[in-house]
């Protein structure tokens, strides 16, 4: 380097300050430009918020948001304030609807599969879409029809078009509520579910039902629950819990009580049989519901201590639990999640659902209360269709057209139903779906459909609040891809086979507001029909009304002798441990996982994200000389087995281990198809002998280990006592 | 130490003291000239000449020849804050059939069957702590002409008046419009 001088050295820095002072000081450019749209989004003001209120993309128990929309770009999801379901909360899948919405591995356009057997799909129109629908679908084939659980004006067209064929609507929900719903039916009377009124009770009596995470309508039992906790002017409530893996309400609980699978339902009569034995409430309460059931004399058999044994709850618990529910109410009882999954699940649904009536607490403010049923143009979301009429597919699938829609059976159906066979034997096989999935990648025709922000829609809200709910869904964008609406897609092939018309309109838009205006078209008799269904659409729906008291049956139509001793999917030697798969809070059943934020959003409890995780008791895993991360093969009795990580967890009990859905996929977005292991695949068929409802929960397995450790992705850290990042372990994708 | 009083002029610190002084004030009193020539000469700081587009649009022949009203392009004159400019599907409603021939107008064509948007240069921009709202205006009677000029004889549109806060104060003083601040700035 030349040795430099102070004159040079003097000379340099001023030739830098004075050459930086002309850049600086130079005039900028302030040529500004300014883009057209290529096609104008509609009721935008450029620049500024525009707020719809729409259906929630992704959750089915009747949620309203409002999406802000810029220029025709949907940006953020909020909850609707005034919809009575959410009160302007969301569920966390919710918020996940603007991603899905730009997601880039959506389906984009109609696609016919050149060969049976292979991946080879060629692009086409949907001119050609429908026709092939409309000549395959058809007579001579027998037509079947798999949704999730549609309701509303969609649930009408479909039902016409099902009708017309003479063929069958199967409802598919993957950790099915059949035995719900059962139960309901038989201790109620009705088929919609009542309003558990949790804000109003002082206690809630909860076998399994994590109704703050994932149970019927978690986002308004949330808010309910917060009052039930600390509502102005009133005592604290009392939860308790009874299940066989904790749950996220079961971290909340006041008293958490470890059951074994399959008794919950014994327990319940025996917590019945303390109230009615020391008369803890008066007979004139429940006198007759008890003797519709059987009496006194069937009771007898649920003594606490003869309860106690099988059931793995003392019948210490048992007494106080029945002493605490008859003195603090009104109470509620519910149950759901593994406790109905089981073998005897909707007689051990409804053995929960009659302490309602033991206590005197069904009609009452904070206890069990009636909705009033929806209007009969927007029928309620339609409930799950029982897996033994899946399995039954199979039997003759050569001679069977298949439309599957908004579903992924094939995913969430276990390997043992058959249901991959029976796709590859049907005779035609289309799937209409956001993303690809299991089952589209079975079918001949992929229809692409749009997203719930890109359509319209209405529905009625099961789970109301005592109200008559109807929510209304309208397109938030212009569709992202060449998709269009289920609704759009029936209404154009069904008058392909009937002449009959059931619904005149060529268009989802046109049904649903010819719906509404009879409904609700003067609602506000100062103003037009026209301009009372722009009211409903701006606010999101209609809510008003009250159920009649009377509209629950006078007293309960089950007997206590149904509910029979559970059964299980392998022997406890072979099979140690109680398999309970549960749902987590983002993920959901599956469907979700294409979301990475729904991915990425830690569970509750074990903080783990992106994989699949089996909770073991750590005495357990000290035992089986398993540590966490420790990859394991959870092995069915089916044979089929799944691979995971240990998450070793105190409130595991002993022989249960607890696995989450939704993991697994081999179909889907980028961001999902090899995350985790698919539990559902390897459950046994057992089914709740009085529905035929999978009994998701009563298949045992054992694991067997590989040898290998793979840290799992948490966001706690048990190794660090002071709980700062040191070896935090980080996710990252490949993208 | 040395060194550098080596590289500087022998002077007395009482020099030093005056030179830096006189220094100070000229320096001083030219930033301060500059700044009140620059205040005095300002014209609003936007007016420049009409600038090249990326489609040469003829104002003059749509607005003007053929009396196409402002407001059927620019629709959200009436009921936003932007006028907004059309989109190429809006173009595309008459130039899918008219001027097919026209060389702009294949230009205009390619962007549309691509979906590509054209990047128009900006004639008139306002600063960014104003907030303007075409629809109050519009509303209030005004003409499109009292901004933004004679559009319909501009063959390619240019800013024909400054802009600058003195117009708007003037006017809405004439008009009785609001004055306070925060009715236009942010």
């Amino acid at each position: 380097m030349p040795r430099l001088d102070r004159r040079h050295f003097i000379i340099g820095v001023v030739g830098a300050v004075g050459g930086g002072l002309v850049v600086g000081c130079a005039k900028p450019d302030r040529k500004s430009r300014v883009q057209s749209f290529v096609l104008a989004p509609e009721q935008s003001l450029q620049g500024q918020n525009v707020w719809f209120a729409t259906a929630s993309a992704h959750v089915d128990w009747g949620e309203s948001v409002v999406v802000r929309t810029v220029d025709g770009r949907a940006k953020k999801v909020e909850g609707n304030p005034e919809f009575p379901i959410n009160q302007g909360k969301t569920h966390v899948r919710s918020q996940a609807g603007v991603q899905s919405l730009y997601h880039p591995d959506r389906l984009k356009w109609p696609m016919r599969r050149r060969s049976r057997g292979s991946d080879d799909f060629e692009q086409i129109g949907w001119l050609s879409a429908l026709d092939i629908l409309a000549e395959n679908f058809g007579p001579p084939r027998d037509s079947i029809l798999i949704t999730g659980r549609i309701g509303g004006t969609t649930a009408r067209i479909a039902s016409w078009l099902m009708n017309s064929l003479g063929g069958r609507h199967l409802v598919y929900e993957p950790l099915e509520t059949t035995a719900l719903r059962e139960s309901i039916r038989k201790v109620f009377g009705v088929e919609q579910t009542p309003h558990f009124d949790i804000g109003n009770a002082h206690y809630v009596l909860s076998f399994g039902a994590d109704f703050l995470g994932t149970w019927v309508s978690p986002v308004q039992y949330s808010m309910a629950y917060s009052r039930f906790r600390h509502g102005a002017g009133r005592e604290r409530g009392l939860l308790t819990q009874i299940e066989p893996r904790m749950s996220m309400t079961g971290s909340n609980a006041d008293r958490w009580v470890y059951i074994n699978p399959g008794h919950e339902g014994a327990v319940a009569l025996s917590i019945a049989h303390v109230i009615v034995r020391e008369g803890l409430v008066g007979e004139d309460v429940w006198g007759a519901a008890l003797e519709a059931v059987g009496g006194r004399d069937a009771l007898a058999r649920y003594a606490p201590e003869a309860v106690a044994g099988a059931s793995g709850v003392s019948a210490e618990d048992i007494k106080t639990m029945a002493h605490e529910f008859a003195s603090h109410q009104p109470g509620i009882a519910i149950a759901g999640g593994p406790a109905l999954a089981q073998t005897n699940g909707s007689d051990a649904g409804a053995a929960v659902l009659l302490l309602n009536r033991i206590v005197g607490s069904v009609g009452e403010a904070g206890g069990v209360l009636p909705n009033p049923g929806p209007p009969r143009a927007v029928p309620l979301p339609m409930g799950p269709t029982p897996y033994s009429e899946f399995a039954a597919l199979a039997g003759s699938a050569s001679s069977q057209s298949i439309f599957v829609y908004d579903a992924d059976p094939a995913y969430g159906l276990p390997e043992a139903a058959g249901f991959k066979r029976t796709l590859t034997e049907a005779g035609f096989v289309v799937s209409m779906s956001t993303f690809m999935n299991e089952t589209s990648s079975y079918a001949d025709l992929i229809l692409p459909s749009t997203h719930p922000f890109e359509e319209w829609g209405d529905f009625a809200v099961d789970a109301a609040d005592g109200r008559q709910v109807v929510g209304y869904q309208q397109p938030v964008v212009t569709p992202q891809t060449d998709g269009r609406s289920f609704g759009d897609v029936l209404l154009a092939i069904t008058p392909e086979f009937t002449d009959d018309v059931l619904v005149s309109s060529e268009t989802m838009h046109e049904a649903v507001r010819l719906t509404a205006i009879n409904l609700f078209g003067d609602l506000d008799p100062t103003i037009s029909p026209d301009e009372n269904w722009i009211e409903l659409l701006r606010r999101g729906g209609y809510w008003e009304g009250g159920a009649q008291p009377d509209q629950f049956s006078s007293s309960p139509a089950w007997s206590i002798d149904s509910l029979q001793a559970p059964s299980f999917s392998g022997d406890a030697p072979q099979f140690p441990f109680q398999l309970v798969p549960f749902e987590t809070v983002s993920v959901g059943a599956g469907a979700e996982a294409v979301n990475p934020w729904l991915q990425a959003a830690p569970d509750p409890l074990t903080t783990v994200t992106w994989t699949t995780w089996v909770e073991i008791n750590p005495h357990t895993a000290e035992k089986l000389g398993l540590k966490r991360g420790d990859l394991v093969d959870v092995i069915a009795p089916t044979g089929e087995k799944i691979r995971a990580g240990i998450y070793d967890s105190p409130v595991v009990p002993p022989d249960v281990i607890g696995v989450p859905v939704g993991g697994g996929r081999e179909q889907g977005g980028r961001w999902d198809v090899g995350q985790g292991a698919n539990v559902l695949s390897i459950l046994s068929p057992q089914v709740d002998s009085a529905t035929g409802a999978l009994a998701w929960a009563a298949t045992r397995a054992r694991l067997q280990k590989v040898g290998k450790n793979r840290e799992l992705p948490t966001f706690e850290f048990f190794d660090d006592p002071r709980n700062d990042e040191k070896g935090a372990p980080v996710k990252v994708t490949s993208e | 130490m040395e060194s550098i009083r080596a590289l500087l002029p022998r002077l007395t610190l009482r020099q030093l003291v005056v030179l830096s002084g006189i220094g100070v004030v000229l320096g001083a009193g030219g930033i301060a000239t500059a700044a009140v020539l620059i205040f005095l000469g300002a014209r609003g700081g936007t007016l420049r000449p009409a600038p090249e587009q990326p489609i040469a649009f003829d104002h003059a022949r749509h607005a003007g020849e053929l009396g196409i009203p402002c407001e059927f392009c620019h629709r959200g004159v009436e009921t936003q804050a932007a006028a907004t400019i059309p989109s190429l599907e809006q173009c595309m409603f008459c130039h899918a059939v008219v001027g097919k021939e026209n060389p702009e107008v294949q230009l205009l064509a390619a962007h549309w069957e691509e979906g590509r948007a054209v990047d128009w240069v900006r004639v008139h921009r306002l600063p960014d702590h104003v907030r303007f709202v075409h629809e109050a205006h519009i509303l209030a009677g005004l003409e499109c002409s009292t901004c933004h000029g004679e559009v319909p004889t501009m063959k390619v549109v240019k800013q024909v008046e400054n802009l600058n806060m003195g117009m708007c104060m003037a006017c809405h003083r004439e008009m009785s419009a609001s004055l306070d601040c925060a009715t236009c700035h942010k």
